[in-house]
């Protein structure tokens, strides 16, 4: 509980802090290949922790250095007048929709291995009932 | 007493830290922070730019801009150097009258030859119009041959669609329209001449000269005597980068 706590403290701090922050046109580009890229991190975590193979510093890294040689990407970009950035781009969203493919996947698993359970729960649940009318209607056939 | 307490506050954050390994939340959340705070400064400035630029690109802005850096540059320069000739003069006018007027003169003769003046006398107006047929336009080398025949008999000044031909006027083609001064200007072409209007007249309507040609080629001429034709001063800037003086 306290580091789901801690977390939603930092992401509303973040979210107070740029609202109060204007970034100039200009830059607007390397600031979304750059959101993009940490985007892509952050699922990439997320999907980490649901198989256990997370580590803090893979994410660490990847988190700012990704992000960090996407602008790079673009600034060459601007520098050679081709739109390199759109690689990053392209590399980022399509490892944001895998990675948000298995997240999805492990999540339809769990829920369906739930309701496995549940259901043999119930079988069983149905049969210990069988059982006990058949106790009751052999009781009743004594009774008669 | 004091340090036992802190001592012991101490050894509880530690403990508080350890067991809900709040250090690896950090870690995380810095990120998050950071991914929120660009995610929503994005927005917001993309939000308000938007409504400003309405959707016009950055690269055409920046070029728009640097374009107009640099004309304000140049104008700046320009304006820079004129005031310091201005002040120069100032300084001097006070100093000696005389040879401010003599050289006054000499700047309104020598502008009259540049070019740099409005000037207006008795001359004629030639007007070159597209002929009837669609194959009868008015050529650059159809009007560049009118200027040179009125410079041939004399003419003092000449304007064509009110740009003034000096030394360095050039007339040329550049797709449908015709290049005078690098300024543009289009069929009818009416081209101005101050001096003795029957010798300029009588120079193009010579037989076989000028007119007779053009009338030839079905391009529609006309050419009228005005006591006064205004002809408008150049409106570039005369300015020598390679040309140096040599006695």
């Amino acid at each position: 509980m306290p580091g789901i706590i801690i977390i939603t403290l930092f992401i509303l701090a973040g979210i107070l802090t740029g609202m109060n922050v204007l970034i100039p046109y200009s830059y607007s580009q390397y600031i979304a290949v750059a959101i993009l890229a940490c985007l892509d991190s952050v699922f990439g975590a997320l999907n980490a922790t649901l198989t256990n193979k997370f580590k803090m510093n893979v994410f660490l890294t990847g988190f700012f250095g990704n992000s960090l040689i996407a602008m790079f990407l673009v600034f060459i970009g601007t520098k050679l007048n081709v739109d390199i950035y759109l690689g990053a781009v392209i590399v980022f969203t399509g490892r944001l929709l895998s990675n948000f493919t298995s997240i999805r996947r492990q999540f339809i698993d769990k829920v369906d291995s739930n309701e496995y359970n549940i259901k043999d729960e119930v079988k069983k649940a149905v049969k210990i009932k069988n059982k006990k009318k058949k106790v009751v209607k052999r009781d009743n056939k004594v009774e008669e | 007493m004091s340090k036992k307490e802190n001592a012991q506050i101490y050894t509880k954050i530690k403990e508080f830290i350890k067991k809900y390994s709040v250090v690896a939340y950090v870690a995380i959340g810095i990120p998050l922070f950071i991914l929120a705070m660009l995610l929503t400064a994005q927005l917001k400035s993309i939000s308000n730019t938007e409504q400003v630029l309405q959707g016009k690109r950055e690269a055409q802005l920046t070029d728009d801009l640097v374009t107009l850096q640099r004309e304000y540059n140049e104008l700046k320069e320009k304006y820079n150097q004129s005031s310091s000739i201005v002040k120069e003069y100032q300084n001097n006018a006070s100093s000696n009258d005389l040879l401010i007027k003599s050289m006054k003169e000499e700047i309104d003769d020598l502008g009259i030859l540049a070019g740099t003046t409005n000037l207006s006398g008795e001359g004629i107006v030639v007007t070159l119009s597209d002929g009837q047929r669609s194959d009868a336009l008015v050529h650059d080398s159809d009007v560049l041959t009118v200027v040179n025949e009125l410079k041939a008999a004399g003419a003092e000044a000449i304007s064509v669609n009110n740009q003034r031909i000096i030394s360095t006027s050039a007339i040329r083609c550049v797709g449908p329209v015709i290049q005078v001064n690098y300024q543009k200007v289009a069929a009818p072409f009416e081209i101005k001449a101050i001096g003795n209007a029957q010798y300029l007249e009588s120079a193009l309507t010579i037989k076989n000269g000028v007119s007779d040609v053009l009338k030839e080629l079905g391009v529609g001429i006309n050419i009228t005597r005005h006591d006064k034709v205004d002809i408008p001063k150049y409106e570039g800037s005369l300015s020598f980068k390679y040309g140096v003086k040599t006695k």
